[in-house]
């Protein structure tokens, strides 16, 4: 039976702005979510502030994803990925694929006796959602989950008191009928680790900016991985996977505005001094010009793009770069070094791209089709004023189509 | 009664500089020229006196309706209200117009402003037009008025056409814009499509060279008067007002360069394209000109000045024999496909120039421009020889741009941005409930985002506006008739302006409060109340959270601290604490209000009464208040509540504020380690044992009989 839904993928904060203008414009959703939590990178994004405001807009998310949870008429379906969506006169067919909750949303209460025990907790077996009030409190992650890899333990399983944890869940399938179909499926921080002359996952202490956003939002302050010491000399490198040439040829237009905030605010809150490696750097909004003045001030804004990272000495991080053309390159040594990485599109785009007839952009980004419409970092790189804005074209468009059918 | 129907004008002497002033005298001729002898002079309108004479004339007169040529003030004090109310009459009875800006020293007289005397015109003949429609009749209007002439304003009225909504399309200039060239091809194809056939569009409207006159009322109700090309003023009802216009844009240069024949900006350099026969001209028939083109010499630049000069070198390149430079300094490439335009220019032979800190040397010739600078990649110094430079342009707010916000009461930017950079107003929201500000009206950044702006702001007016339905008293504010003194603080005060007057009294739009509470906080005589939050409840919500206290005979009773913690931000935070296993310290009572702008002083009061010893009111960053600023007022009161209890003689350091995001988990728990540090230093509350006392005498009470005892 098809009732005039709207099926969006992605929960991230422009699915849950599409998802929530829609069922307040009356019309009912299914939202799908590959993950088993929901909020995407915007839940991810630390607060930037000094004594007030930065403007990074990283919380105009929060009002957003909290009333996903709560605006009647979205069912939502987590760990759930489209398997195949057929066009007929009817609208929309969709297959939906859904992984089993390990944990179940009703029994858990989230008291956590799980995560004490877990011998895979540190590996991350056990995760906590994103958002206040997303269900269930813990998940697992078969990934990381022992259980998984070889079967060696089932030890939560045993003592969970509520007994809500049952590996032996199996995956199901939902076949949803749509009219319409939006896909905010968003975007991937790109892989710092193709770029091995930066030293991701070689050099101890080289993070991603992605990394450090969520070490802020978690604990409130930077962390080398390697000691868990505060560091005192931190850099950024800029561009990291954008602007490339061969490969990436765009400006991923975020992560500057990140990374001059997350600068300011280590040097604000925790007396870092902070260098940025940089070409060119992208300031709008507002603010364009305040912010670079502030950060002019306060940084260390080096426009050269470092060539080479290396280990050094006490979990040192040595960078070499040269200051200007023709000039003997220097090598600089920080104790923490976060790569800006850039937005990519998403992995599951050619895919998407493929089985939903939808286009792909010469960069990878998705393109609306027939009844089939696009929101947020699904789109092109945009942040998250620019994905709400995004999200609410997309949810009129659709409320438009599905007028005229 | 025929004298009712006269028209009558009020001129406040308070507000000239000096009455034999040039421009007084014409605002006083303006006023008697179209209005029989009906023109008085009164002493400060803004004053209690001045307003008690205008009401004593009124009185006399017998004026039902007037107009009164004031500074805004006048409007805005209240005096005039309450002496009208005094005098019996209708409080829409005055009109106010604006025409005295406000002294810069406070004492000195205002000043007539420039064109007081046309404004004066122009209200006369709008008050002739003025029909109050009856308030029962008044429904929510489904009508939308657009402002601005480029993409963003074309594809808005299209979108709300659409929609089947009524739209009026209010453009500064003749022609409905087409997109500036420097956009590029696809937005001027863009525009010309959505403006072919505009005007045919039933429901669609437009008035050309117009401009907005005032805008009153509250979101879903608003009057807008707007002049035509001939200056005929029109009375509009509309629900929304949609801002696409563009601030107006100034040369983007270095100090000490200066427009000329030979330093003009991109924009006249299209112009100069659009004509080969021109350029050729201009560039003194040189076979092959050299033109240099400069992005970011003064300011910081936008993405959309960038890609006007790589689209202008490339059709220089492709069209004339010219030797083309492009000069930028921080290029701002983040736009789709500007990476690869900048790399296009390059490829097809243009030199690039970067500078980082420096800016070249320009000196400028009757023949040309000579250009001094270091090389980066060279290493030296390089004289280069121009004929022309071409710079970009950033928003510059002149006064008809702030005069524009002050008609619409909306904040201006650095930037000419007619919103906020403020979580609460993004993405399209403005300092106005019902006024939204899309495409180059709020943002610099290029025009590929104005459509998704304009998509949400057309989605905010469907939820707004909805199917239209009449205007009612049904919101959550309720304005007690007995107390309030109509001084209207709560209209000034609320941060949505969602405070308007009807009936005499201070009336809550429901379309646009948001229940943040800021106005019954501010509300001098108490009069106002929100449905589910009235003060009644947390007052009854902190006595509830006060520890049940241990029995007679326990000496130490512990600490503790209430914090008021802002549902938008702090509450959130603290439960997102939690989540990642934060536990607050013991003896943190928490109390969720709506938001900052709710914290009745009263309540602290309550709470320290109880036995606290301490309050932390934990809100939004200033500026980032998701009612805007609601967080500000609180703040003052907190502020002035300390200067109160301090004079009383007790510790104004037991009232505390801090802020937190609603992400920020750790922000939340740092503020609750500072405030328990400082309830450390300052020991137990003196008067806990009292309230210590009053409990358990209270419970005795309670046992023993119903009377109760008073403390
Ligand atoms: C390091 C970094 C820092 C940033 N900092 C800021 C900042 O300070 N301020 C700011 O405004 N922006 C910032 N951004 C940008 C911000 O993260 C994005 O604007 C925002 O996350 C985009 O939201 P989205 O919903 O479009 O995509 P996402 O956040 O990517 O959400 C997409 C959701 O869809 C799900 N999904 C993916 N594929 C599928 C599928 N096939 N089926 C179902 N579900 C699927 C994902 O699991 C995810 O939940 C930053 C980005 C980075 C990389
Ligand atoms: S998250 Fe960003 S926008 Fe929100 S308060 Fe912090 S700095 Fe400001
Ligand atoms: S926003 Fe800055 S760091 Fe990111 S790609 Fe663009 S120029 Fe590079």
């Amino acid at each position: 039976m098809n009732d005039g839904r709207v099926l969006i993928l992605g929960g991230g904060i422009a699915g849950a702005t599409a998802a929530v203008s829609l069922a307040g414009a009356g019309v009912p959703v299914t939202l799908v979510e590959k993950d088993d939590f929901l909020g995407g990178f915007a839940a991810r994004l630390a607060c930037k502030a000094l004594d007030s405001c930065q403007k990074c807009n990283g919380c105009l998310a929060e009002p957003r994803l909290a009333a996903l949870m709560t605006t009647p008429g979205i069912d939502i379906l987590r760990r759930a990925q489209v398997r195949e969506l057929t066009q007929g006169d009817n609208g929309f067919l969709a297959r939906v694929a859904q992984r089993p909750a390990y944990i179940d949303p009703e029994r858990c209460t989230g008291c956590g006796i799980c995560l004490q025990k877990c011998p895979a907790a540190a590996e991350g077996a056990l995760r906590r959602p994103l958002l206040v009030g997303d269900r269930p409190p813990l998940a697992i992650d078969p990934a990381a989950c022992l259980y998984f890899r070889d079967g060696r333990s089932t030890l939560c399983q045993d003592i969970c008191p509520e007994e809500a944890i049952d590996f032996g869940r199996k995956p199901g399938e939902i076949q949803v009928a749509a009219k319409a179909v939006v896909l905010a499926t968003g975007f991937a921080p790109y892989p710092a680790g193709q770029k091995e002359r930066l030293g991701y996952g070689i050099v101890p202490n080289v993070v991603t900016a992605m990394e450090l956003e969520a070490m802020l939002r978690d604990q409130g302050a930077p962390r080398r991985p390697s000691d868990g010491q505060k560091p005192a000399k931190v850099a950024f490198i800029q561009c990291v996977g954008s602007r490339e040439r061969l490969g990436h040829n765009y400006c991923s237009r975020v992560c500057c505005g990140y990374a001059l905030r997350l600068g300011r605010s280590l040097k604000h809150r925790h007396g870092t001094e902070v260098t940025v490696f940089y070409m060119d750097l992208q300031s709008f909004g507002q603010v364009p010009q305040e912010i670079l003045e502030a950060a002019r001030r306060e940084l260390n804004l080096v426009r050269s793009m470092p060539y080479d990272v290396m280990s050094g000495e006490g979990g040192r991080v040595l960078v070499e770069y040269q200051a200007q053309s023709g000039q003997p390159s220097r090598s600089e040594s920080f104790d923490m070094l976060a790569l800006s990485v850039g937005m990519t599109p998403g992995a599951d785009n050619p895919e998407l791209a493929r089985g939903l007839g939808a286009g792909l952009s010469e960069q990878g980004f998705l393109r609306p089709g027939t009844g089939i419409f696009v929101a947020g970092a699904a789109c092109r790189p945009l942040d998250v004023a620019e994905s709400v804005a995004s999200a609410g074209r997309a949810a009129l468009d659709a409320l438009r189509y599905l007028e005229a059918k | 009664m025929a004298q009712a129907t006269r028209r009558a004008v009020f001129i406040c002497q308070g507000g000239a500089q000096d009455q034999a002033d040039l421009d007084y005298k014409r605002l006083r001729w303006t006023a008697e020229a179209q209005s029989d002898p009906l023109v008085f002079e009164v002493p400060q309108a803004c004053q209690a006196e001045g307003a008690a004479a205008i009401a004593r004339l009124a009185n006399q007169h017998g004026l039902a309706r007037f107009l009164l040529a004031a500074c805004p003030m006048a409007g805005a004090a209240g005096s005039l209200e309450h002496a009208l109310g005094l005098a019996g009459l209708a409080l829409g009875a005055a009109r106010v117009i604006d025409v005295f800006d406000l002294p810069e020293t406070p004492g000195l007289a205002c000043r007539v402003t420039e064109g007081a005397a046309v404004a004066m015109a122009q209200a006369l003949a709008v008050e002739e037009a003025w029909r109050e429609l009856p308030l029962e009749a008044r429904e929510v209007a489904g009508g939308v008025l657009v402002v601005g002439n480029g993409l963003a304003a074309l594809e808005a009225v299209t979108g709300l056409a659409d929609a089947g909504r009524e739209v009026l399309l209010l453009t500064p200039t003749r022609r409905l814009a087409l997109a500036r060239p420097g956009l590029g091809k696809e937005a001027s194809e863009a525009a010309a499509a959505l403006a072919e056939g505009l005007e045919d569009r039933p429901g669609v409207e437009i008035i050309r060279r117009g401009s907005l006159v005032s805008l009153s009322g509250t979101a879903g109700d608003f009057q807008a008067v707007v002049n035509d090309a001939a200056q005929r003023p029109r009375l509009l009802r509309v629900g929304a007002v949609v801002v696409a216009q563009a601030p107006p844009q100034a040369p983007n240069l270095p100090p000490g360069l200066a427009i000329g024949p030979r330093v003009v900006t991109l924009d006249d350099l299209w112009a100069l394209m659009s004509s080969p026969e021109h350029f050729r001209r201009a560039l003194g028939d040189k076979p092959a000109p050299r033109v240099g083109l400069a992005v970011g010499l003064g300011r910081e630049p936008s993405p959309l000045g960038l890609r006007s000069a790589c689209l202008a070198a490339l059709g220089l390149m492709a069209e004339t024999q010219a030797e083309v430079t492009l000069y930028t300094t921080n290029a701002k490439v983040a736009a789709p496909e500007l990476e690869e335009l900048t790399q296009r220019v390059r490829s097809e032979g243009a030199l690039m120039v970067k500078f980082t800190q420096d800016r070249p040397a320009v000196t400028v010739q009757e023949s040309g421009l000579r250009l001094r600078y270091m090389e980066d990649i060279l290493g030296r110094e390089v004289e280069q020889e121009l004929d022309i430079l071409a710079v970009d342009e950033t928003a510059a707010p002149d006064r008809q741009w702030r005069a524009l916000a002050r008609t619409l009461n909306l904040t201006v930017g650095t930037n000419g941005a007619l919103q906020p950079d403020q979580v609460g107003s993004l993405p399209v929201r403005t300092v106005r409930a019902g006024v939204f500000a899309v495409g180059p009206a709020r943002s610099t950044g290029d025009w590929l985002a104005w459509s998704d702006e304009v998509g949400e702001a057309l989605l905010e007016i469907e939820q707004l506006l909805g199917e239209g339905q009449p205007l009612l008293e049904s919101g959550r504010v309720v304005v007690d008739r007995r107390r309030c003194a109509i001084c209207l603080t709560c209209v000034r005060v609320c941060p949505r302006q969602a405070m308007g007057r009807r009936d005499r009294r201070p009336f809550s739009n429901p379309l646009a409060c948001t229940g943040c509470g800021t106005c019954a906080s501010e509300c001098p005589m108490d009069a106002i109340q929100i449905v589910g939050d009235d003060d009644a409840r947390y007052r009854r919500e902190i006595r509830a959270a006060a520890a049940p206290r241990g029995g007679m005979l326990e000496l130490a009773p512990p600490d503790e601290l209430l914090v008021l913690a802002c549902a938008n931000s702090a509450a959130p935070a603290l439960a997102a604490a939690r989540l990642s296993g934060g536990v607050p310290p013991a003896g943190t009572r928490v109390v969720r209000v709506p938001c900052a702008g709710k914290v009745d002083p009263a309540f602290i009061l309550e709470a320290l009464g109880q036995g606290f010893d301490g309050v932390l009111l934990l809100s939004c960053f200033e500026d980032a208040c998701y009612s805007l600023t609601g967080n500000v007022w609180a703040g003052m009161r907190l502020e002035h509540l300390r200067h109160v209890v301090s004079e009383a003689g007790f510790q104004p350091e037991r009232i505390m504020g801090a802020a937190a995001a609603p992400s920020g988990r750790a922000q939340v728990m740092e503020a609750l380690r500072q405030a328990w540090d400082r309830l450390d230093e300052l020991g137990t509350n003196p008067l806990k044992t009292a309230a210590r006392v009053r409990d358990l005498l209270g419970r005795f009470t309670v046992k023993v009989d119903h009377t109760y005892v008073i403390l």
